[in-house]
């Protein structure tokens, strides 16, 4: 079965790797079969000089860790807060009656809205942007846990309950546990929403990031750095999603019907 | 004894549903609650393992109020009852042996696994201890369920109809196991059925509850040796006049 399973992966791996590579030539013949729309064409060489170019020159890789950076930090701290909050609220019927309209009022605010304001309140320093990219992530994640936490099964709470568990293991072991389907559902729109942030916060203002760097190439009619800063910023999320997907089959693995030990 | 005293609920929209209901179930007694659907019979299971509180009257185990109940934040408030439901109700996430685990860690149970893989391999799933219930039949969900309830020694164990999404192979192969670990253990039983065979089978009485409101409408002793034949005539007899009753009331 292993053995199988191998030799898929394997199969699997010359597939994309082909399917890459010939994408990659079509590419290449199309921009130099298009030499008067070379501005937008740009070809996958150039794309490759442009990478080396940024890197020695302008830190590319040093602007990538911090936009990841930023992205990670406001990811982060959005679990910590709308996590908690989100079972607090769908745990409580007050908080659901009175702190939930609040978020709910809060919500329909498209976050790009918040630039402005959040960096004339925060200056265009690193927490300005963190805290951007934080109200990118927060809402969906709260309003995702809010759901899950509302549709766990109540016999299950009492199942619980009635063999001896307090409010605390109810909510850390029973609510978090069966909410967590829905809570990864949340942090993935939120990761996704959090990089929206970080371009629009990159680009007001700063002198790092992927955004920046996307900036200054439309200052400058970069084609060439415009495109590897989309491709690697669509790359930066991807490898995000990547990272929640790992968790989620690592927490989730019964859903899976996998036998532990 | 536990004692339900004058115990009554109702909704403000609908009036009441159930009670006034007084009934004793003396310690290590077996009793069956057999009516109609909707008749209140979880209801009022619930009330007596202190999950829902009555609209009026109280549950009293061993001379300790049950009512008003408050919602505790650390674990351990048990006063020694088990339950077991309709559809087992365990943990999906957690494993057969990390589900037992966990209600003897509510306890404040310590080294919980050899007093958890003992429970699993009385009731037969001492090899499917690793696996999820996703994993397992509804039989086996269900001996997981009752391997649960009874790792935690209950002094009360309360069914809300265990075995009615089984097949009938199943079924009596549980109603066997049952006996067995209650005979064992010689707690107070209290099972909700509405299958009068079910009730006839395992219970030394059989209290009829009559529709809305739910009231007792009768209690009937079962006086018949186990284990119990339904091919017996003084089973038969009893199973009759039980079914006579229901249909009267």
């Amino acid at each position: 079965m292993k053995k199988t399973d191998g030799r898929l992966s394997v199969r699997l791996f010359f597939t994309i790797g082909l399917t890459v590579i010939g994408l990659l030539a079509v590419w290449e013949l199309l921009s130099v079969s298009s030499p008067g729309k070379s501005a937008l064409f740009v070809s996958p060489r150039n794309l490759v000089q442009t990478a080396i170019d940024l890197w020695v020159r302008k830190h590319l890789l040093w602007n990538l860790a911090t936009s990841v950076l930023r992205l990670m930090t406001g990811l982060i701290i959005a679990i910590i807060t709308s996590v908690p909050a989100g079972i607090l609220i769908g745990r409580s019927g007050a908080a659901r009656k009175w702190i939930l309209p609040f978020f709910k009022a809060l919500s329909p605010v498209p976050p790009v809205a918040w630039t402005p304001i959040i960096l004339v309140a925060l200056g265009v320093g690193p927490i300005s942007r963190i805290f951007l990219v934080y109200l990118g992530c927060f809402f969906p994640i709260l309003f995702s846990t809010v759901q899950g936490v509302l549709s766990v099964e109540p016999k299950l709470i009492m199942s619980a309950r009635v063999h001896g568990a307090g409010e605390y293991t109810v909510i850390t072991r029973i609510l978090f546990r069966s909410s967590l389907g829905s809570i990864f559902g949340g942090v993935r729109i939120g990761s996704s929403m959090g990089l929206v942030m970080l371009v629009v916060a990159e680009l007001f203002g700063g002198r790092t990031g992927i955004g920046y760097l996307l900036m200054q190439a439309k200052e400058f009619l970069k084609m060439p750095q415009m495109i590897l800063c989309m491709i690697l910023l669509g790359l930066t999320g991807w490898a995000v999603h990547g990272i929640i997907d790992l968790a989620e089959n690592c927490w989730e693995s019964w859903r899976g019907g996998k036998t532990v030990g | 004894m536990v004692s339900a005293e004058e115990i009554t609920y109702g909704y403000p929209e609908t009036g009441r549903i159930l009670g006034p209901i007084t009934l004793d179930f003396p310690d290590g007694t077996f009793t069956a609650l057999v009516g109609p659907s909707g008749c209140g019979k979880t209801t009022f299971l619930e009330i007596l393992a202190g999950q829902r509180e009555p609209t009026g009257g109280d549950v009293i185990i061993r001379d300790t109020s049950l009512y008003p109940r408050k919602r505790l934040f650390r674990d351990g408030d048990t006063l020694g009852i088990s339950m077991i439901f309709q559809d087992a109700l365990v943990f999906p996430w957690m494993t057969a042996l990390e589900n037992v685990e966990f209600v003897l860690s509510l306890r404040g149970i310590k080294k919980t696994g050899d007093r958890a893989m003992h429970w699993l391999t009385k009731v037969g799933l001492g090899n499917d201890f690793r696996k999820y219930p996703s994993q397992l039949s509804g039989g086996m969900v269900q001996r997981l369920g009752l391997a649960r309830a009874m790792a935690c020694e209950p002094r009360l164990l309360l069914m809300d109809e265990p075995f009615c999404a089984l097949d009938p192979n199943s079924r009596s192969e549980l109603h066997a196991e049952l006996l067995s670990l209650w005979s064992d253990s010689r707690c107070t039983a209290i099972l909700v059925t509405h299958d009068l065979d079910e009730a006839v089978e395992l219970a030394d009485r059989i209290v009829l509850i009559s529709g809305s409101p739910g009231r007792v409408s009768e209690i009937i002793p079962v006086r018949l040796e186990r284990p119990r034949s339904r091919f017996e005539t003084d089973y038969q007899d009893l199973y009759g006049a039980l079914h006579h009753s229901q249909l009267v009331h």
